[in-house]
């Protein structure tokens, strides 16, 4: 007789349980739950000072939460969640003196899932050399080369915070490109803007925060279908001052 | 992991930190060569002081040179300094500021990271003190037209523990420079954490408090081992000897505590409380 054995659901790509971070009096994220699975592309919306920052710094650990829980592919916060989570913060991180293939090489000594060679080709093709150092490139070279690095790891979650904001169009179409060409059906992309308009065709599911509370997680169809009208304009609607 | 955090620190490392080594022993040697050629003009001086116009010129390139090696002496000591303000620069810089975003989400342990970096830290404040011990040694063999005891008994002086071993000869030598690597590592340890904690308690100002922390803990410490060698002496002279020797041990001992201690602490503020801003 075969024995029965049970299909266990693997555990979502990411869990947060009544997550809340407080800096003194400053409620910056309350209790915050959510639950995602592979696959998605979600966009985490809201107007500043609205969480968004906060919420990804802590599930990169780069920042610690009050209260509440937190968990990627089952894994608390440590190193086997980092090795899965691949962070693009909204500030530049490499130091001025170093050179591009040296962050090249940082990235393929610590990341078991970083394609080098996907990683120059993209920079080849943006047109950076690999000699250059961080100092001699513009701000947005440095933000293209950051995100180059970031994307090209085959991760299974990929936080993305504010990669829009303050850049040029044409910067801002090669970054989604970027983005939408890395995507891959086994992981998901958080990607938190409040520059609505420009993500809102990608985007699969959505999660709109004010005052560190969440106030709708929604797939877009809820929006776009079920009240006839696009996810910017709802955006708006919600956030008129 | 820790093998490539530590690669990875090291090349950060050795370039500037062999710079400052090229400064401090280029300043060793001119003061060394000083201080030789000093002799010279004083032995110089001594035939020409018949002749009073050389006597002066001899009297006043002796001062020149004295004042030359003193300045080269300040180079050297600073060397030593700046290296260890490298070195915190680097820890607090690649931990608590915007690279700190691209340091802690690497998939290590912050254990495998702090102590990758104190490693690298230590051995770079190791090599200084070593070549700062050899140059000391070298500059007291010149004033001293080679005498080898002096060496032993200058260096012993750096542990402090020659009540113990007898000041001069070669194990008290050793002692002594052993004693000033663990004072390298709780000058690395201890800066860790301050710095750590400095960006833990402190909203404004982090770098500040870190100073004043580190300050202030090692004020505490030399504040505690100064009465309790004050006391030490306060026997007789065989019993106050042994007593300052034990004190020097028990110093080393709290040393090499500090620095494990601080290296621990600092993993564990960056891991559970430490947010980056």
């Amino acid at each position: 007789m075969d024995a029965f054995v049970p299909e266990v659901a693997p555990p979502p790509l990411l869990e947060c349980c009544d997550l809340t971070k407080r800096y003194g009096a400053t409620v910056a994220l309350d209790r915050f739950t959510v639950s995602l699975a592979a696959g998605r592309i979600v966009g985490l919306l809201g107007p500043n000072g609205s969480g968004k920052t906060t919420l990804l710094k802590m599930i990169a650990g780069v920042a610690h939460p009050t209260a509440g829980d937190i968990r990627v592919a089952g894994y608390e916060v440590g190193p086997e969640s980092k090795a899965l989570v691949s962070y693009l913060p909204e500030r530049p991180y490499f130091s001025r003196s170093m050179r591009v293939r040296e962050m090249i090489a940082f990235f393929a000594d610590f990341y078991e899932d970083f394609d080098a060679a996907l990683a120059r080709d993209m920079l080849a093709r943006l047109g950076v050399p690999e000699g250059a150092p961080c100092a001699a490139l513009s701000k947005g070279t440095v933000e293209k080369v950051q995100l180059t690095l970031v994307m090209a790891r085959h991760a299974a979650l990929y936080l993305l915070d504010e990669p829009i904001g303050g850049v040029d169009p044409a910067a801002r179409d090669y970054i989604l490109q970027t983005v939408i060409r890395a995507y891959r059906p086994q992981s998901s992309i958080i990607l938190s803007t409040h520059l609505v308009r420009d993500v809102e065709a990608f985007l699969d599911d959505f999660i709109l925060l004010r005052y560190g509370q969440m106030l709708l997680h929604a797939p877009v169809a809820y929006v776009t279908q079920g009240k006839g009208t696009t996810l910017d304009a709802f955006f708006r609607e919600e956030f008129r001052c | 992991m820790l093998g490539k955090l530590f690669a990875q620190e090291m090349r950060a490392l050795v370039k500037p930190a062999a710079i400052m080594l090229a400064i401090m022993v280029v300043a060793g040697v001119v003061g060394i060569g000083c201080i030789e050629a000093t002799d010279a003009v004083s032995r110089a001086a001594g035939f020409a002081s018949r002749y009073v116009n050389e006597a002066s010129a001899a009297s006043n390139l002796t001062v020149v040179l004295v004042m030359a090696a003193l300045f080269c002496a300040f180079l050297v000591w600073a060397s030593l300094v700046a290296v260890y303000v490298f070195i915190a620069m680097r820890f607090y810089r690649t931990m608590f500021t915007d690279e700190g975003y691209l340091t802690l989400t690497l998939p290590v342990r912050t254990g495998a990271l702090v102590t990758a970096k104190f490693c690298a830290a230590f051995l770079l404040a190791a090599v200084f003190t070593l070549a700062a011990c050899a140059l000391a040694s070298l500059a007291v063999l010149a004033i001293s037209d080679g005498d080898g005891d002096m060496v032993s008994v200058v260096l012993s002086l750096l542990g402090g523990w020659s009540a113990l071993t007898g000041s001069g000869g070669v194990a008290s030598s050793v002692i002594g420079v052993a004693n000033a690597l663990v004072s390298a590592a709780y000058t690395v340890g201890l800066a860790f954490l301050s710095l750590t904690l400095g960006a833990w308690w402190a909203r404004r100002h982090k770098v500040a408090a870190a100073v004043a922390l580190y300050m202030g803990i090692g004020w505490v410490i030399s504040l505690l081992f100064s009465i309790v060698g004050v006391l030490a002496m306060m026997g007789d002279t065989g019993t106050a000897s042994f007593m300052l020797g034990t004190v020097s041990v028990m110093q080393t001992v709290v040393n090499l505590a500090v620095a494990a201690g601080g290296v621990a602490l600092s993993a564990y503020l960056v891991r559970a409380k430490v947010d980056l801003s």
